[in-house]
């Protein structure tokens, strides 16, 4: 008979107990959605290395002699290794210049290491040359098939190459170049190609790069330390493991993005709820009292009330976590396939993860029963005598806040707000807390954005001030300069060296993109904070991430690999880098540190109206090995923020919800309570429509004091998560805008006062007469 | 100033049909003090709620100084309520986070031209106990503070729903005594309504409800003194 009054108690307050349960629904959907999305796609990950036998380590270095791999396969402790060749050539597509990575494969079979998973058509058939595989995503953005000829130029050789089929690759899940993170299929893709058609092409029994698994796990930098002094007399230009590798690493970032906020937001939410049960259990407590009072003294045993109303705690858990987990799952898999959709895996993996779905069901109903248990308690333990005279909690007169307030009269209603407000005051305390928790949901999701926005910003509109920017294949004089600057619509054009560098220190080393250039207003160097430094005259200007994972410092001297060969020089100052890491100097500086003449860079600036045609116009240049557009790699940004964006949107709806459940609830509960002096204001005189302007008032200043606690800690708990952001491959700067302030606050009290409207509607309807003669306390 | 016409109230529960109120007629005279009597569920309250407007009848006018009440919408009913009618409550409805003089403002707040709080708060003998809180006064006290907050909009007419049902007699009879006085005094009509046969000893006229009809109406020549009242 008690567990029919559990369901009665709720469905007579269906509104109040919805609003508790909405907010597990809420913290258990997040959880499982998010930690099932983050194993759908750690698995997804380790299926496809699986499968593809991804490799354990890989060196890159100046061209060597192929016979080397035989000293790296007698390494003790080095499984499968595969040699290759990697150099980029050019391609014309759509009349647009394109750079295509050329990958050599070994002739009619599979290479050992990074198998390439062939999407449509089949692997190069023995003996076919002339035929190659195209990585996916570049294919699918330009609509090329299999069975298709391109025609790529490297070495100013133009070759014709028949598309045997459409791969994905383990190495290019998210595709990397150089240290940049956001390379548009429109203007890079890969391509596989035999070893003796690369070959052929002046790289006679060469190889660049060496790919090798290990099956002596734990030896595995020992055993990547000797693979790459095999390879040193060559000039090694970047080695790491399998968890440095550049692809590799950005998925594992994000997956770590994933996990923590599967815990973090969750976590947050599901201790909200914990006051949620506390304010509504208390309020049916209170208001049953002396129903308690009667069960006692029919004989009923404490343990018994205290199960009674433990059952309401752990009905409203086990009911939101099972929503939560249904819902979870089916977000996980809807999240999987929109996130693989992003990357390029050909397939995605996802499991119903019961263990997961298990400990969603288990904290979902743990969070409400440690609220529940903490109350029940109390109406197990309230003496009979008092239960049956009534109320357990006592009566206060409130918090004369008005009294504080001198500067103008306010009316009596006013002053009843006011003292309403802090009746309860561990009532006004969880709703204070539900609305800086709504603050920090609702401006974590938005910061997001605006330090997105502020380091593009930063990006493209002061760091690189050019429209075009234009690669050399090899080392240009001045004349090329003039060359680019005689084109009809070009306004400005500066030389760049464009290299890269491998810092050793210590036992440690690290590749970093290197540019030299002249001090002008095309390509400024600025960090974080926005302040622009300078080209060092001479020395290197390294970015923070690198000096610190190398514990170097300024003015230390440094000993490095080039394209050239091993140099030294100094640190002359370390700055913080705003999203990927680069390390500067003069251009006269590098010219003399590598022994060139000349430049392998041009940075462009173009009349807009003419930025098309000038593009065109370079790419026929002599030597030129592609050209990029800005605009191009902002619109690929673009469309990579999308995601990003509807991630965005979820939250801001998530906080939104959380904060109109939370609200909504002690609202709800306030009116209940206070249902008789509100009814007896009704019969005073007093419309609906002024009573609602005081209800009003009372969330408002909820609302402000929230507000108030809730900025500042939202600016620290935004902090703290952009840093989880920052990693040695990429770094977003810190910053809020006014907007988001702004939209943040707006959206808070447009919650505050949609969630009085159903408060309002019970008010309007309420049988005053009968409300008035309740005997509520 | 208060007209019952042919006043009926029915509820439909069900397909059953209760007659809480049947063919009401009686006058209220400014200044008259009028005990309702009757058992419970005779239709006491109805009435009362009716002449109030918080309800309304099925059947029947009810007129206030000429004024149709029950022609009057939410809005109508609400602002004749705030003008014309004052309430005194069985548990007495005060607000308890404000104090016994707010309460009272509270009510003036509504009308253009309330009475003076401290004049009020005088009238029923609360002036040293004005900044006290409800839960710092006595049953007594908080029932006196409910009466100056019917009285401070300077209404009509006063409606009293039991108004020593939850008092001791001692308690019971100071507040009568006191209603009968503003009565006397200011020229306030009340209708008290009552289970309690003893009250209708110190009412102008008594109107005996049974089953939700007027069974008689009294006219009391000689009004007792609430002071010599018994039960």
């Amino acid at each position: 008979m008690l567990s029919r009054k559990v369901i009665r108690d709720i469905s007579t307050r269906k509104g109040m107990f919805f609003g508790v349960t909405f907010i597990i629904f809420l913290g258990i959907s997040l959880f499982s959605s998010f930690y099932i999305s983050y194993l759908n796609l750690s698995d997804t990950y380790s299926d496809f290395y699986e499968q593809t036998d991804f490799e354990d380590a890989a060196i890159e270095f100046n061209y060597a002699p192929v016979e080397l791999l035989k000293e790296v396969r007698k390494i003790d402790g080095v499984g499968e290794v595969t040699g290759r060749l990697a150099v980029k050539g050019s391609m014309k597509i759509n009349n647009e210049q394109v750079v295509l990575l050329l990958i050599s494969v070994p002739d009619g079979e599979q290479p050992k290491v990074n198998k390439l998973f062939i999407e449509k058509g089949e692997y190069i058939p023995e003996g076919a040359y002339s035929s190659c595989l195209l990585i996916n995503e570049f294919a699918k953005y330009h609509g090329i098939h299999a069975g298709q000829i391109i025609s790529p130029e490297l070495n100013g050789q133009k070759l014709q190459l028949k598309i045997a089929g459409i791969v994905y690759s383990p190495e290019y899940i998210w595709i990397i170049e150089e240290d940049n993170f956001f390379v548009s299929p429109r203007t890079m893709g890969i391509a596989f190609i035999p070893y003796k058609k690369l070959e052929e092409l002046g790289y006679k029994g060469k190889i660049n790069q060496v790919h090798f698994t290990i099956y002596d796990k734990d030896r595995r930098d020992e055993i990547l330390g000797k693979a790459k002094k095999v390879f040193e007399p060559y000039g090694v230009k970047n080695f790491y493991t399998r968890e440095q590798q550049p692809s590799n690493q950005a998925l594992q970032l994000d997956l770590a993005g994933f996990r923590e906020l599967s815990i973090m937001i969750p976590g947050f939410i599901l201790f909200i709820s914990i006051f949620a049960i506390y304010v509504l259990l208390t309020r049916l407590i209170n208001e049953q009292t002396p129903n308690i009072g009667v069960l006692r003294a029919l004989g009923f045993k404490k343990n018994t009330v205290l199960f009674h109303y433990l059952k309401h705690s752990i009905l409203i858990g086990f009911l939101g976590s099972l929503a939560g987990v249904i819902t979870g799952y089916i977000l996980s898999v809807l999240m999987t396939v929109q996130y693989t959709g992003v990357i390029n895996v050909p397939y995605y993996v996802t499991k119903p993860h019961f263990e997961i779905l298990l400990a969603g069901m288990f904290t979902g109903i743990l969070f409400p029963s440690i609220a529940g248990l903490l109350i029940a308690k109390k109406a197990a333990d309230i003496q009979i005598v008092d239960a049956l005279k009534g109320s357990f909690e006592p009566q206060t007169k409130g918090f004369e806040i008005d009294r504080y307030i001198p500067f103008f009269k306010m009316s009596v209603l006013t002053r009843l707000s006011l003292r309403n407000t802090f009746r309860n005051r561990k009532r006004a305390a969880y709703s204070m807390f539900s609305v800086v928790a709504a603050i920090m949901l609702i401006m974590n999701s938005m910061v997001f954005m605006d330090a997105f926005e502020e380091a593009l910003d930063l990006q493209f509109n002061k760091v690189l001030n050019y429209e075009l920017e234009v690669r050399y294949s090899s080392y240009v004089n001045s004349s090329a300069i003039k060359e680019v600057k005689s084109i009809q619509g070009v306004r400005e054009a500066y030389p760049l060296i464009t290299t890269w560098m491998l810092i050793e220190s210590g036992d440690k080393s690290k590749s970093v993109s290197l540019i030299g250039m002249d001090n002008q207003r095309l390509y400024n160097i600025y960090d974080l904070r926005n302040e622009l430094h300078m080209p060092p005259p001479d020395g290197i200007l390294l970015p923070s991430s690198v000096a610190s994972n190398l514990s170097l410092i300024k003015g230390q001297k440094i000993f490095f690999f080039t394209e050239k060969g091993k140099r030294e020089s100094k640190v002359y100052d370390v700055f913080d880098h705003s999203l990927t890491p680069s390390a500067f100097t003069s251009l006269d500086y590098l010219q003399n540190l590598l022994g060139v003449d000349g430049y392998n860079t041009v940075i462009v600036n173009v009349n807009p109206e003419d930025e098309e045609r000038v593009q065109e116009e370079l790419e026929k240049l002599d030597g030129v090995l592609q050209v990029n557009s800005k605009a191009v790699i902002i619109d690929y940004i673009n469309q990579l923020l999308e995601f990003s964006y509807a991630f965005i949107f979820f939250s801001l709806l998530f906080g939104s919800s959380l904060g109109f459940s939370a609200i909504f609830n002690t609202t709800s509960i306030n009116i209940m309570e206070r249902r008789r002096e509100l009814a007896t204001l009704r019969m005073l005189g007093y419309t609906t429509r002024q009573m609602g302007f005081a209800l009003f008032v009372e969330n408002m200043l909820i609302g402000i004091l929230g507000t108030v606690i809730g900025i500042p800690l939202s600016y620290f708990v935004a902090y703290l998560y952009l840093m989880s952001f920052s990693s040695e491959l990429f770094q977003i700067p810190f910053v809020i805008y006014p907007r988001t302030y702004v939209l943040s606050v707006i959206l808070i009290f447009v919650i505050l006062a949609f969630s009085i409207l159903p408060g309002l509607r019970y008010i309007s309807r309420m049988n005053i007469e009968k409300v008035t003669k309740e005997v509520i306390s | 100033m208060l007209t019952l016409e042919d006043v009926w109230k029915i509820y439909r529960i069900g397909k059953v049909e209760v007659h809480a109120l049947k063919e009401v007629n009686f006058e209220v005279e400014e200044g008259e003090f009028i005990v309702v009597l009757g058992p419970s569920g005779s239709g006491k309250t109805t009435l009362l709620n009716i002449i109030g407007g918080i309800d309304v009848p099925s059947k029947g006018k009810v007129l206030f100084r000429g004024m149709d009440v029950t022609s009057l919408d939410e809005n109508g009913l609400t602002m004749h309520r705030r003008e014309h009618i004052g309430f005194v409550f069985q548990f007495f409805n005060l607000i308890p986070t404000l104090t016994a003089r707010e309460n009272v403002v509270l009510a003036s707040e509504l009308v253009e031209n309330p009475r003076d709080v401290d004049e009020v708060l005088g009238i029923v003998g609360l002036k040293d106990r004005a900044n006290h809180f409800p839960s710092e006064l006595s049953g007594g006290e908080q029932q006196r503070v409910s009466i100056a907050r019917a009285i401070i909009k300077n209404p009509p007419l006063i409606l009293a729903d039991e108004p020593t049902g939850n008092l001791d007699f001692e308690t019971g009879k100071k507040i009568l005594k006191y209603m009968r006085e503003i009565c006397k005094n200011e020229g306030i009509s009340f209708i008290v309504v009552t289970h309690n046969s003893a009250i209708s000893e110190t009412a102008d006229r008594i109107v005996h409800l049974k089953d939700g009809k007027i069974d008689k109406i009294m006219v009391n020549e000689e009004p007792l003194d609430p002071d010599k009242l018994f039960w």
